[in-house]
């Protein structure tokens, strides 16, 4: 008899799991897609970081699902990804939203915003800075939240964090005064 | 910028501008539930070793039709008694927990969020509020719900939403409860009922934007599957379809087990999606393709748009022998061109619409050669492509039709534009008799 037994403890066990996944991508992928974009700074790239992130993790789900907080196992995951990405070189490729501005402030125009500026910068800085940045200021994490995600020490996350607001601190005030007229 | 900005506060304000331009989660969140879905069924042993590799997706597709029936079944059973409603928990407004509806075939096919038996307006074999008006229709053999608004029963001013039903096919009705929430296209609320759907006499559907009711004894108590906006769904054939974030999902009728259709990766629809017989058709988002199922919504295969251009598709219509009827509209004209497929959307033909102004007119078909569309002169049918358009029902009233379908080759219905009249013909339209709410 081909029918599968529906009281099968196995088949509920993988039920179980799969529905929790669900439930869990629904309620988390909002704030998960906001951290992408912000990371990768396009809508496709964002998208595609998110849901790499969610089908690498499905197969090993009952290991995520037993982390003390599942949350920052499935954000340290996105982040490693989103930088293993960046480190290969087909990563330049991707296709973005649009073309970004040259940071020489040539291209600026002083009708460009303190945000926009800051937002333009940061796609310049390198990679762990920016995630680094993106857990502290927009997602609030706490020094040892990020140092888990990024897989480093304490030490090392102020650093990134110091590092990126002085860069940008420096370039938006060399921008700034670039096109002041 | 001055010297002494605080960058922490600008970079701040920076992420949080440009998170709200992330891509949109609900949708995506379902196409990695289907993603996910998908991978499980690859990699879950599904039998012995010494199967062969093909054998294995088509034992699982029979393990899980047989586990759905199985299931089906016995819900079914164990809902074919229970027809009483909790009165003390409606009147009072106390909410009354039901049980969450059981785990079906698709590895996801339970829902993130229990139901709850939602307080309701309205007792069942309750009278006809005067002035009903008819928002949508939808019947089942002899049975026939009415959504719309009326009269409020408890004597207060104003309109109140209500839900008729009637066992005669159409000739007597009786108001039923209704879910808690505005009635109407446009209602402009966070949730409200606009249209509604039954498999059969006791399951059915109330939907709308920001609202999925789900009812199995008839309507008489309604359960809140609190799953996001529903801006089409259809039902035949033990399956459900709805529109939701630009995602067609797929249900067993009667489950709160949702999953995404295997469409093509990442497709993106929107509404309707239009179903009749075993058929079913949905268009991309974009307008550029036209998604067609043979077998209730299982598989689904690609074909190109019959518009010119393609993205001028703006609706779709399935006939009551499965056809598909597709609407093309241009900006620059006001007739639109119908194209008819009777082949599931491999090929069509082109149907002259009836002149004068009917963009948005309701469109229905028979089949792919007698095509009906309800204009403010009346409603017209054509048996020749177009060429020719004979009213069909002399009736004139303000507006097109608010409802016009055929459940069979034969029988079919339309509501007028001021949703105060049913027209039913029994004799694949060359006939028609009224029942008005007054």
């Amino acid at each position: 008899m081909l029918l599968r037994d529906s009281a099968d403890p196995a088949r509920e066990e993988c039920m179980d799991r799969n529905v929790a996944f669900a439930q869990f991508v629904r309620e988390q992928t909002a704030t998960l897609v906001r951290s992408a974009y912000l990371l990768t700074g396009n809508s496709v790239a964002a998208e595609d970081l998110v849901q790499d992130t969610f089908v690498r993790l499905f197969p090993k789900w009952d290991r995520v699902q037993a982390a003390d907080v599942p949350m920052a196992y499935v954000r340290r995951s996105m982040v490693n990804g989103f930088l293993n990405q960046r480190r290969r070189p087909s990563s330049r490729e991707l296709v973005i939203d649009e073309v970004p501005e040259r940071i020489d402030g040539r291209d600026i125009g002083v009708e460009v915003t303190n945000r926009d500026l800051v937002w333009r910068l940061l796609t310049t800085l390198p990679d762990r800075q920016r995630a680094a940045l993106v857990m502290r200021f927009f997602e609030d994490l706490a020094d040892e939240q990020i140092a888990e995600s990024l897989g480093c020490r304490l030490g090392t996350v102020r650093s990134l964090i110091s590092r990126g607001l002085a860069a940008l601190r420096e370039q938006t005030l060399r921008e700034s005064a670039v096109n002041r007229p | 910028m001055s010297d002494d900005f605080d960058i922490e506060d600008v970079l701040r304000a920076s992420l949080a501008e440009h998170a709200r331009q992330a891509p949109q989660a609900a949708p995506l969140a379902e196409r990695i539930i289907a993603e996910a879905d998908h991978l499980d069924w690859v990699r879950e042993p599904r039998g012995p070793r010494r199967w062969r590799g093909w054998m294995l997706p088509a034992v699982a597709a029979a393990s899980v039709v047989a586990v759905v029936a199985t299931i089906v079944g016995l819900v079914q059973l164990k809902h074919s008694g229970k027809h009483s409603t909790d009165a003390g928990a409606q009147q009072s407004g106390r909410r009354s927990s039901s049980s969450a509806p059981a785990a079906s075939g698709s590895l996801f096919a339970t829902s993130a969020s229990p139901t709850e038996t939602v307080p309701t307006v309205g007792k069942p074999g309750g009278a006809v509020p005067d002035r009903f008006r008819v928002v949508d229709l939808t019947f089942v053999g002899s049975h026939a719900w009415a959504l719309g608004q009326g009269d409020c029963l408890d004597g207060s001013s104003g309109t109140c939403p209500a839900v008729l039903r009637s066992d005669d096919d159409g000739k007597d009705w009786k108001s039923t409860p209704t879910p808690p929430v505005p009635v109407g296209e446009g209602c402009g609320e966070a949730a409200c009922v606009t249209h509604l759907r039954f498999a059969d006499a006791n399951t059915g559907y109330a939907f709308g934007p920001g609202a999925l009711y789900t009812t199995q004894d008839g309507g008489q108590s309604w359960s809140d599957v609190s799953q996001g906006d529903t801006t089409s769904l259809e039902v035949a054939n033990g399956t459900a379809l709805r529109v939701t974030a630009d995602q067609l999902q797929i249900s067993p009728v009667g489950k709160d087990s949702w999953k995404a259709a295997t469409l093509p990766t990442r497709a993106t629809v929107r509404a309707p999606v239009v179903r009749a017989l075993s058929r079913a058709y949905v268009s991309a988002a974009d307008g550029n393709t036209v998604y067609a199922s043979t077998d209730n919504g299982a598989d689904w295969t690609a074909r190109p748009s019959p518009c010119s251009p393609a993205g001028s598709l703006s609706s779709m219509t399935a006939a009551a022998d499965g056809s598909l009827v597709v609407t093309c509209t241009t900006s620059a004209s006001k007739t639109p061109t119908l194209m008819v497929s009777g082949n599931d959307g491999v090929s069509f033909s082109s149907v002259a619409a009836p002149s004068g102004d009917v963009v948005g007119s309701p469109v229905a078909a028979t089949d792919s050669s007698t095509v009906f569309c309800s204009t403010p002169n009346g409603l017209l049918r054509t048996t020749d492509g177009g060429q020719d358009w004979q009213p069909v029902s002399g009736n004139k009233t303000s507006g097109v039709a608010v409802f016009l379908g055929f459940e069979g080759p034969t029988t079919g219905r339309w509501v007028s534009g001021d949703g105060s009249t049913i027209y039913t013909t029994t004799d694949g339209g060359d006939h028609w008799s009224p029942h008005t709410f007054t």
